[in-house]
């Protein structure tokens, strides 16, 4: 992908062929148990990085692109991109696109105006699933153990970047899946994915992890920090005021299948 | 600021329009005369010749127009210009893809008209993902004592650059291409633009999705032709507003474009050519079709002399 540059038919079909099985399957068979030795898939949210050493900025022969000092985001100036496609080319993880209409190339935003007001972006926001989180990482030796980002990637070393060896540092850190094919994780993750996915394995352990995957998607707002007491996990901005606060473990409550009041079933759906 | 030359829009074609009837005597003349059909040879034209000025010489014709056909360019010497692959800047093309130009000028005492042929085995006007247009640039130094490096000026030492692109020269004739027309079967299900199952879009609705247009880009507008630059120093280029109504007109024939760019000799802020005055020019060249952009280019590695008459 390194300096390749894609045509309309990488772009007509981006996911075509992903949720396809990749090799033969033998009639009758079936996956008896997990993990799942005979077929596996996962999804990857993969948004732009806004890598430490963007290769998209070091191709712009016309230097429009830059990496803002505040927040890391890296943005294409669109008043003076003229659409060369320099980026779209050196980008390894292909997240610029040159737009046929505008003429210029443009990417993801790391929705800056949001950023700008402490609130993270959309993607993190509106995950239906809540396993995304938004912050800001420290380098290794200035790690703080109170912020999440800090946490998951540099103490409980349980996220990685994806295709580190490009050397771009990726700023978006994976927790990688752990039914997934080794060999494929290692290319994809580096050699540290068999340490983490056990780390993983293991979290159920650490009511600061768990507190802290609770925490994830409950608040809109990016958290400076965080702290897990009293089975209670708390995220704090970046004044120290209280953002959300959440149970560690859900109250688990039984109710009858058949609510009679209501004259409804009631479905066990999240 | 630079002053611009304005074309009227409808100029060109109302000209092409008038053109026709002519050309039909023409040939009616020609069946008339001999009674066979036979093509009265053009005048014999001098083969062009390495230079070491460019002169523009004085003819007494209205060079408003750009057009690569017109009498005056007849006879006069086409001088050849060697171009190499640009040298300086990353990325740089592999091989020169365009080795020389021949240029011929001519001025009316108020503009001065460029004529250019290189070699292009294939037209190339941009558009879909991964297209890139022919182009040709001319170079002029803003001052020229001392003169500023011929590769994109320096901080403090201006360049003047007159850009044309055959995606520009197809806005100005065809109108800006829509995603319609550049990808006809195109469907997309929320943004409203002008995709065949978003019937109720409008023009409103997708200029909101042009964020280069929002900020004032020359880039996301239809364009003239040509592009007036003014760069001091790698990277720093940046279009000058209204340059947009810039004469210029490229014809394609035989793997060869025939280019001709209008300049006002004169310019407030800019490059000046005058009879008797100190001038240099200096040429680049893009193949869209071997992807060409930007630094990707053949160029000309020093300052031409020209010689105003």
């Amino acid at each position: 992908m390194l300096h390749y540059a894609p045509v309309d038919e990488d772009w007509m079909y981006p996911n075509v062929g992903e949720d396809d099985c990749a090799g033969g399957v033998a009639g009758g068979s079936h996956i008896p148990t997990t993990p799942h030795e005979q077929a596996w898939m996962f999804y990857l949210p993969r948004t732009c990085a806004h890598c430490t050493y963007p290769a998209c900025l070091a191709a712009c022969p016309r230097k429009a692109i830059y990496k803002r000092e505040e927040d890391g985001i890296v943005l294409i100036d669109q008043s003076r991109c003229k659409g060369y496609g320099e980026c779209v080319r050196a980008c390894p993880y292909k997240k610029s696109m040159y737009n046929t209409y505008t003429r210029t190339s443009e990417k993801c935003i790391g929705c800056y105006p949001a950023v700008e007001q402490g609130i993270q972006p959309q993607c993190v926001v509106n995950c239906i699933g809540k396993i995304r989180v938004m912050g800001f990482i420290n380098p290794p030796a200035k790690a703080r153990a109170d912020n999440p980002i800090d946490f998951l990637v540099h103490k409980k070393q349980i996220a990685l970047p994806y295709y580190p060896q490009l050397g771009l540092e990726p700023n978006i850190y994976y927790i990688p899946p752990i039914h997934a094919d080794r060999e494929y994780l290692h290319q994809m993750f580096g050699p540290q994915v068999d340490g983490a996915i056990e780390r993983y394995r293991d979290l159920e352990r650490d009511p600061v992890a768990a507190g802290l995957l609770c925490l994830m998607g409950s608040t809109d707002r990016i958290m400076h920090r965080f702290k897990v007491e009293r089975g209670k996990a708390i995220g704090y901005d970046d004044k120290g005021a209280e953002l959300v606060q959440v149970p560690v473990t859900e109250p688990v409550i039984e109710r009858a299948a058949f609510d009679a009041k209501l004259g409804a079933i009631r479905n066990n759906t999240p | 600021m630079i002053r611009p030359l304005f074309i009227p829009p409808g100029a060109r074609r109302a000209a092409a329009a008038r053109a026709l009837p002519v050309l039909a005597l023409c040939s009616l003349a020609a069946l008339g005369c001999s009674g066979k059909k036979r093509k009265a040879a053009p005048p014999a034209e001098p083969p062009p010749t390495a230079i070491d000025t460019l002169v523009v010489h004085k003819v007494a014709a209205d060079v408003s127009k750009p057009d690569p056909a017109a009498a005056y360019w007849q006879g006069l010497a086409e001088g050849e210009i060697v171009m190499t692959a640009q040298p300086m800047v990353a990325p740089r093309p592999d091989v020169a893809t365009t080795e020389k130009v021949f240029v011929k000028a001519v001025t009316d005492g108020k503009l001065a008209a460029f004529r250019i042929r290189w070699r292009d085995p294939e037209r190339s006007m941009a558009g879909r993902l991964g297209e890139f247009s022919d182009a040709l640039a001319l170079e002029f130094p803003v001052k020229t004592d001392p003169l500023p490096p011929v590769m994109m000026g320096a901080a403090g030492a201006p360049v003047h650059i007159f850009h044309w692109r055959a995606q520009y020269q197809r806005d100005h004739e065809e109108g800006k291409p829509t995603i319609a027309t550049l990808y006809p079967n195109a469907s997309i299900d929320m943004y409203p633009m002008e995709f065949k199952d978003q019937p109720g879009a409008h023009e409103a609705g997708r200029e909101q999705f042009s964020p280069g247009a929002a900020v004032g880009n020359p880039q996301s507008y239809a364009k003239g032709g040509v592009d007036e630059i003014i760069a001091e120093g790698y990277s720093t280029s940046s279009v000058q507003a209204g340059s947009e109504g810039h004469a210029a007109h490229g014809d394609w024939a035989n793997g060869e474009w025939t280019l001709v760019i209008v300049r006002p000799l004169a310019t407030e802020g800019g490059s000046n050519l005058a009879p008797g005055q100190r001038a240099f020019i200096a040429f680049a060249a893009w193949q869209g079709g071997k992807l060409e952009v930007g630094s990707r280019k053949c160029v000309t590695m020093a300052w031409l002399p020209v010689s105003v008459q």
